[in-house]
């Protein structure tokens, strides 16, 4: 102890005597390790800090799925059956979203709505902060009609009113009345404005067996069981279903996955590739200081081989050099810190909506551990080659008077270093080049429709103001027309859905043709549009014709399919005139084929391949109020979208004040955002590439600089020989470049290897794409060539004779 | 010539037959060749010779700096050839003082740490290192000087530091390769006298020196020539 203080005080003396080298050495690692922990606060938030409820290791997310549908939604009477016969759990919970319109108010608004079971609040361990949680009697078809406000709502709009409860809102024009309030600060998925029970679903969910609406389950594990047993118990049910419902459930099995598993799963790649940049920039940082450490020179080693001819042993000098290591990488990783609590506020005011509301970004005690970790990490990184070094002279050099004798040994580390940090930049900015390329491409890619100066808006029409079919339709369609005539709008239209936004999908077989397997019917997207869809939206036709006035309930039904249905089941053949049957086994015959749109967005899986659309106005009456309900409105302008906003309100409430509008968006920022996850990861790696280069560029220059100080001499008596100024620059820059090509190869064989690990977030282009690897190669060289140009520069402006009168 | 008497008197130090080859990539360099040598407590031992005749190498391998080839080396009895390198840094530190030709303080030591150095290595408490140090720099005339960094010293004040960080252990010897060698004749003379004093207060001392006057300061003189001893003279 008395030996280690003594250490860290002579370690102490050494940064305070020279300040130059200190703060570069500070600064450069407070750089890298703040970026590190800066990420690692992400990563933790995301990936490793419990979810924020009750005991959450036992919480299990349960799906359904077939073999061909791995990920579906689940079924409510098939839930109700988990929930009477499992085991394994103390209680099963389910949840969906919708949207319930709020009028008789100043402002009609669409609420964002989760529909749940009275199970779930308590089976999360949360109490309401005021009131109470939904009764089991309110969670049955025809139950009390009740609701729960999100903390965010009651404030926004009732300014935190405590009298709020008892009170009645018209939900749906169904009156409800208020009987809770969601605590502060909880988050469950997606933040929502209420909560109703799950019973406020219609209710041919709760008798159609095949019917999966978007409704997924949480359950609690008893105490001691494992997701396996849970598996196996749920999966048991799920056969006993299959038999027993052969027409809905065939081959569809529950699937469970830990809550905290599957809410990370998707981000888990993104997360994992920017640790793996930020350590490379925190390997190139280190190496920068070991380059300082090392250049520092002859003057230490002599100071080490003078203690260890008064007996200092092996350890003795190695423990000296990593106190003074770790010393200088702790006061670095304490920089770091500040530096990382600065970059968590920027990262958490920039979080993509990939990101779970769960997960929080902070510096916790977990974070400042993986902090001190790491700095001292770092510490002994820096601290072996010096310590290396300190074991290695030879002693008899005391007894001499100068320091050489382990000079080769340095200057090999040096280009050993230079070509380490020239292979690590160059694999960090490979795999930005390759998100980059992605991200272009995607972005470039060409959605299907044209998404500039469009408004999309969600309204809807229910029963409770438009009763009968007709005044439906005749509502709806007038607010097209209304929209569509307003000064400055080019065309207006509706849909039940919008690409990117939100639709519905369903199975599907052609007419004619022997039916699928069971549970293995193809999925499409489908849009019951406005007869001039296409027309509006911009999606060409490449065949056929799109939906006429006269397409109306009683003329021949029809479907205009997209280009790839179209393929994939007409090869060869015109689909035109061919039937399509679906929506409850009706037959549609096809009368255009469009353009396949990226309806789940640039870079997306679709989970359903392809797309159909039907005409609104050819809608049973029967299904019309249901269609109705959540219908999404495009309006095209001549310039900026949200410049229409007011104008489109006003437009409303002159046709009917009670009409709620909600999710008023430009299509422009709706493509925008849904490729925030990837701008986010891109925009990190890519700063961090910019980083890990600037560092490299440093690093290169800096040994570049010592060498040539070092060869000064050499060069005096080459130019004294006769050598001219540009031998001399290529002698170093040839040296310069050696070093940065021997890094190049390293380096692109291991970005080789390693940007396999972003083969989920690279598309569009390998991930050993030539134009990528060669692109950063030439940066790279062209960096070496720069820095062994300025310091090739300096050395012969060195008078030659005076060089060599220095003896 | 040895006298019988005192080669029955035990030997602090015995070589036998020592041989130090310098292999170089073209040519070997046989820088001590079969050299016998003993030295007795209470010695001070004078190595002259030529340049390149092999006295830094013979004094590294006195103080374990260096290996040899070939032949043994016994520390009061001991063999310390065939030690660890821990174990030599342990030899070093407790029976080795060292006096070097450019002082080899530590400059961002003070004069107190450096003299303290060894001691600390050593593992001594604090109080005892304490003493010591204060009466080593005592010693060479230095006390006044103990928070003084080496800088701040001239060279002959240096050297009386490094002096009395060699002698603050309580060395079974003492080890000067040309400890005048970067210093003006009236500081070398000071410094002299100072190992002077040591010898008589029963130092053994061994001491490079090109100085014929100096080395007739010692009560014997070992000549080097092409790495052998040629002659071994007692001078008191
Ligand atoms: N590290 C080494 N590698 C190769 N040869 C060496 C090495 N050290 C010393 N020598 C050689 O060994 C021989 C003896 O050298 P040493 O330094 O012992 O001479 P010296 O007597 O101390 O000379 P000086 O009076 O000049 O200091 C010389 O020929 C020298 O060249
Ligand atoms: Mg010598």
């Amino acid at each position: 102890m008395d030996t280690f203080l003594q250490d860290a005080r002579f370690a102490l003396r050494l940064l305070r005597k020279s300040p130059a080298f200190t703060v570069a050495a500070v600064l450069t690692l407070a750089l890298g390790i703040g970026a590190n922990t800066a990420i690692f606060s992400v990563v933790n938030g995301v990936l490793l800090r419990p979810l924020p409820y009750k005991a959450p290791e036992q919480l299990v997310f349960i799906q359904e799925g077939t073999p061909s549908f791995p990920s579906m939604s689940v079924s409510i009477p098939n839930f109700m059956d988990w929930r009477a016969g499992q085991k394994t759990f103390t209680d099963l919970a389910a949840f969906r979203t919708g949207a319930f319109d709020l009028t008789g108010v100043d402002i009609p608004e669409r609420l964002g709505t989760r529909l749940v079971s009275a199970s779930l609040l308590p089976l999360l361990g949360v109490n309401p902060a005021l009131g109470r949680n939904f009764l089991p009697e309110e969670d049955v078809l025809g139950g009390p009609p009740v609701v729960m406000l999100s903390h965010g709502f009651w404030v926004r709009r009732f300014g935190q009113d405590r009298n709020i409860l008892g009170r009645s809102l018209t939900l749906n024009g169904v009156p409800h009345t208020v009987v809770g309030v969601l605590p502060e600060g909880f988050q469950f998925y997606t933040a929502q404005d209420i909560w109703v029970p799950l019973a406020r679903t219609e209710s041919r969910f709760f008798e159609q067996r095949g019917n999966h609406p978007g409704m997924y389950v949480v359950g609690r594990l008893k105490p001691g069981m494992t997701l396996e047993q849970a598996r196996a118990d749920l999966e048991a049910i799920g056969q006993r279903l299959q038999e027993a419902y052969p027409d809905s459930n065939s081959k569809v099995l529950p699937r469970l996955s830990m809550l905290h598993e599957r809410l990370v799963r998707d981000l888990r790649p993104s997360l994992l590739a920017l640790m793996a940049a930020v350590a490379f920039v925190l390997l190139i940082a280190a190496i920068n200081v070991v380059n300082l450490l090392l250049a520092r020179g002859t003057a230490r080693q002599r100071e080490l081989v003078i203690r260890a001819s008064l007996g200092a042993g092996r350890g003795r000098l190695i423990r000296q050099m990593l106190v003074e290591s770790a010393l200088l990488a702790l006061v670095g990783g304490g920089f770091g810190l500040v530096l990382a609590l600065w970059g968590v506020d920027v990262l958490a005011a920039s979080r993509p909506e990939g990101i779970p509301t769960t997960a929080t970004f902070a510096v916790d005690g977990k974070v400042l551990g993986f902090t001190l970790v790491l700095s001292l990490g770092v510490g002994v990184l820096l601290g072996i080659l010096p310590a290396l070094r300190a074991s290695q002279v030879s002693l008899v050099e005391t007894l001499k008077d100068t320091g050489a004798g382990a000079a080769r040994f340095r200057g090999r580390a040096r280009d050993a270093l230079v070509v380490a940090e020239v292979a690590l930049a160059l694999t960090l900015l490979v795999g930005a080049g390759l998100l980059t390329r992605t991200f272009v491409q995607l972005k470039g890619l060409d959605l299907g429709f044209k998404p500039e100066n469009l408004l999309t808006l969600r309204m809807s029409a229910p029963e409770s103001r438009f009763p009968g079919a007709e005044s439906l339709r005749a509502f709806i369609e007038q607010s097209r027309e209304r929209l569509g005539s307003m000064p400055g709008v080019r065309a207006a239209t509706y849909s039940n859905g919008m690409p990117i936004i939100g639709f519905s999908d369903t199975s599907f077989r052609i007419s004619g043709r022997p039916p699928p397997e069971k549970g293995e019917a193809p999925q499409s997207v489908m849009f019951i549009t406005a007869p001039n869809y296409f027309e509006a939206m911009g999606i060409p036709l490449l065949e056929g014709r799109g939906f006429l006035p006269t397409d109306r309930v009683g003329s021949t039904p029809v479907i205009v399919v997209d280009e790839v249905l179209a393929k994939r089941f007409f090869p060869g053949q015109s689909a035109l005139g061919q039937k399509i049957n679906t929506q409850g086994d009706r037959d549609f015959e096809i009368v255009g084929v469009a353009r396949h749109l990226l309806a789940y967005g640039p870079g997306e899986p679709e989970p359903a391949p392809f797309q159909f659309y039907l005409p609104f106005l050819q809608v049973p009456d029967e299904f019309v109020t249901q269609v109705g309900r959540s219908l999404t409105l495009a309006v095209r302008g001549d310039g900026n979208a949200d410049a229409l906003v007011p104008r489109v309100r006003e437009e409303f409430k002159a046709m009917d004040p009670d009409q709620a509008l909600s999710g008023l968006a430009s299509m422009d920022s709706v493509v925008e955002n849904s490729l925030g996850d990837r701008r986010f990861v891109l925009g990190l790696v890519g700063l961090f590439a910019v980083l890990a280069l600037v560092l490299s560029t440093i690093g290169i220059y800096s040994v570049m600089s010592y060498t040539v100080a070092l060869r000064t001499r050499e060069m005096g008596i080459r130019m004294a020989l006769g050598a001219r100024e540009m031998d001399v620059v290529r002698l170093v820059v040839g040296y310069g470049v050696r070093l940065a090509l021997m890094g190049v190869v390293i380096g692109a064989v291991a970005a080789g290897i390693l940007t396999r690990l972003l083969d989920s977030l690279v598309q569009g282009v390998g991930t050993t794409d030539p134009l990528t690897f060669g692109g950063t190669a030439v940066v790279l060289a062209g960096v070496a060539v720069l820095a062994s140009w300025v310091p090739a520069r300096r050395a012969v402006k060195v008078d030659p004779a005076q060089t060599l009168r220095a003896e | 010539m040895e006298t019988p008497s005192m080669a029955q008197q035990k030997a602090l130090l015995q070589l036998e037959g020592i041989t130090k080859v310098f292999e170089t990539e073209e040519v070997e360099t046989h820088a001590l060749s079969d050299v016998h040598f003993a030295v007795r407590p209470g010695e001070w031992v004078s190595i002259v010779g030529p340049s390149g005749s092999g006295k830094t190498t013979l004094l590294a391998l006195l103080g374990l700096l260096d290996t040899a080839s070939k032949g043994t080396y016994l520390l009061d009895g001991r063999s310390v050839l065939d030690l660890s390198p821990a174990e030599r840094a342990l030899v070093r530190n407790q029976h080795i003082g060292f006096i070097f030709q450019s002082f080899n303080l530590i400059g961002d030591l003070s004069v107190y740490e450096n003299v303290e150095l060894p001691l600390t290595y050593r593992g001594m408490p604090a109080e005892e290192r304490r003493q010591r140090v204060e009466r080593a720099l005592e010693r060479v005339g230095m006390g006044h000087r103990a928070r003084h960094m080496p800088g701040q010293l001239s060279g002959g004040q240096q050297q009386r530091v490094a002096v009395a960080r060699a002698v603050a252990g309580d060395p079974l010897i003492l080890l000067a390769d040309e400890p005048t060698g970067n210093l003006d004749s009236k500081n070398g003379e000071q410094v002299m006298q100072l190992l002077a004093e040591l010898h008589k207060g029963g130092a053994t001392l061994i001491m490079v020196t090109h100085d014929p006057n100096q080395a007739r300061l010692g009560t014997r003189m070992v000549s080097l020539f092409d790495g052998r001893v040629v002659q071994d003279e007692r001078l008191r």
